[in-house]
């Protein structure tokens, strides 16, 4: 690769900033702040999803000529709001540019669900939870409890492997079968837990793939918890636009209020709730998740 | 070098370290330039989407420009993504934001933060740099690198004429926070209580819990700090599993040639 010089020919510099070609100019407009404008356009192309971007590229693009896209390089690169690349030859985005203070448009999946958590909750009547992969766990980060008789939640951020209980398999569904795979493997004996999570003793890796087939095949999955007196569940799922999981949000509450005929009948009205905050969260993927051994 | 050019970048440095926005005069004053100036200079900045008008006012804050740049340079971080569901579980579990600093020469950057659960909770901005001579978080860092990093951190700001702690006090501070595992800092609206960080090993990051959760006298005993723990090391084991995941894009270069205004 060709390795551009740090700095151009003196008389060369001067003989182009002193006969700057019109052609190269135009799309800049006539304007008296032209060298400015050239920086500022520079930086601009570091807008795309290269990672670095040569001298040759920039001119191409920009109709300039490469000795004038060298000096604002070289502007930029004195004040760290481009550096090169760890070849030499090329450019990537600076550091300078984080210190300008920007808007806050953090994506918060917490934030983002929780209206829809509390529409669900004033749906229904019962209690809601919001919850996420971190590593190879589920963790509820949210949710809103029924009064009287209800399902209560588990302690502030507790993991729950994703094998344990039908919440988290909700989750392990939208992992893609490898992945699954792995995680079983990995987390053998599945049976490690049962004393914490009896909900789900005794399972084999089958139970788990059999609700993660449910799960992928209605788009939402119902169990039942004996262990908390007949509760009773429903979950849904949060994706972006490969499927893979943002979130998961889950309704549950005693059978005898909140059984499979409370259910079908809020059924179409729970879907509408959720169906904007699915739709909008598709927009943004998902954070990775990344299973290591046990 | 133009010096138009310069201008327009300090410039749009103004406005985009103002904590509203400015307008033309106040700019000026800041910078020490005349109105026409700054007028020339914003009009470039604006032209390029670098400032946008507040309002439709004669008021500028920043374009859309920076946020896509900012954003870009956001996403090289892959350790940001990979984090973030920790950061929500620690921010879940403590109540407070929970963010994640990462090293960029002899400093540090907050460049993800999962909002705490409490009705109260203050952080500063993404992208916010800070020495790392200063704060919990870039203590965790300072701490967390090889010996004599805070050497070659002070001969630095020596040459650079940054404020730097007396050399006795901040080595006698790692000391403490490499026997505890984590850097406490005082919080300014909570006197005597103090947020947290916990370094990453080999001083690449620190993950902070940045709300008045401990009490500053006797930071060791709040009986959650295992389970705080717990999470970190989670994250931990995926830098040791996975180290070419937190590789930063800033890392090829001498962290003596970093030095921000």
């Amino acid at each position: 690769m060709k390795r551009i010089s740090p700095r151009p020919a003196l008389g060369r510099r001067r003989f182009l900033s002193a006969a700057p070609a019109p052609a190269e100019a135009a799309p800049l407009g006539r304007y008296r702040n032209q060298a400015a404008q050239r920086v500022l356009a520079v930086l601009s192309c570091f807008c795309g999803a290269e990672r670095s971007l040569g001298v040759t590229e920039l001119a191409q693009r920009l109709g300039m000529n490469k000795n004038m896209v060298h000096r604002a390089l070289t502007t930029l690169a004195a004040d760290g709001y481009v550096v090169r690349d760890p070849g030499g030859a090329r450019y990537q985005l600076g550091y300078r540019v984080l210190v300008l203070r920007g808007d806050a448009d953090e994506f918060d999946i917490r934030a983002l669900c929780r209206p829809a958590l509390e529409e669900l909750h004033g749906l229904t009547g019962e209690s809601v939870f919001l919850s996420i992969i971190v590593g190879r766990t589920r963790v509820n980060v949210d949710w809103i409890e029924a009064r009287g008789r209800r399902v209560s939640a588990s302690q502030r951020g507790r993991s729950v492997p994703l094998h344990c209980t039908t919440m988290s398999r909700a989750l392990l569904a939208y992992l893609d079968d490898r992945e699954i795979a792995d995680y079983l493997a990995s987390a053998a004996p599945l049976t490690r837990y049962d004393a914490i999570f009896p909900e789900t003793a005794n399972a084999t890796a089958q139970d788990v793939w059999r609700d993660i087939a449910a799960m992928r095949r209605d788009g939402f999955i119902t169990w039942r918890n004996p262990q908390q007196y007949g509760a009773n569940y429903i979950a849904f799922p949060v994706l972006d636009a490969s499927d893979r999981p943002h979130a998961l949000i889950t309704v549950g509450g005693p059978l005898e209020r909140f059984g499979p005929q409370r259910i079908a009948e809020l059924m179409p009205r729970m879907r509408a709730v959720l169906e904007p905050l699915q739709q909008h969260c598709r927009h943004v993927a998902a954070a990775p998740v990344i299973i290591e051994g046990s | 070098m133009s010096s138009s050019t310069r201008r327009a970048l300090r410039i749009l440095e103004t406005v985009g370290a103002a904590e509203r926005p400015l307008g033309t005069t106040e700019v000026g004053r800041a910078l020490g330039i005349s109105a026409g100036t700054v007028f020339r200079g914003l009009d470039a900045l604006e032209r390029a989407g670098y400032v946008g008008r507040f309002q439709s006012s004669a008021k500028f804050v920043l374009g859309k420009t920076v946020g896509t740049l900012r954003q870009n340079l956001f996403a090289r971080f892959a350790i940001r993504d990979i984090c973030m569901p920790y950061l929500r579980q620690l921010a879940f579990a403590s109540g407070e934001t929970a963010s994640l600093t990462v090293r960029l020469g002899w400093y540090g950057v907050r460049i993800a933060a999962a909002p705490g659960t409490n009705e109260v909770t203050s952080s500063p901005p993404l992208g916010a740099v800070r020495l790392l001579g200063e704060g919990c978080a870039s203590h965790a860092i300072l701490a967390a690198l090889a010996p004599g990093a805070a050497a070659d951190y002070a001969a630095w700001g020596r040459r650079h004429k940054k404020p730097m702690p007396d050399p006795r006090t901040l080595e006698r501070a790692l000391v403490e926070i490499r026997r505890r595992g984590f850097a406490t800092e005082e919080t300014a609206f909570a006197r005597g209580r103090a947020a947290l960080a916990f370094g990453l090993r080999g001083g690449s990051a620190a993950i902070a819990i940045e709300g008045p959760v401990l009490d500053l006298a006797r930071p060791d005993t709040h009986e959650d700090l295992p389970h705080w723990r717990e999470i970190v090391q989670s994250v931990e084991r995926l830098v040791q599993a996975r180290p070419a995941l937190f590789a930063g894009p800033f890392d090829h270069l001498d962290p003596d040639d970093i030095v921000l205004p």
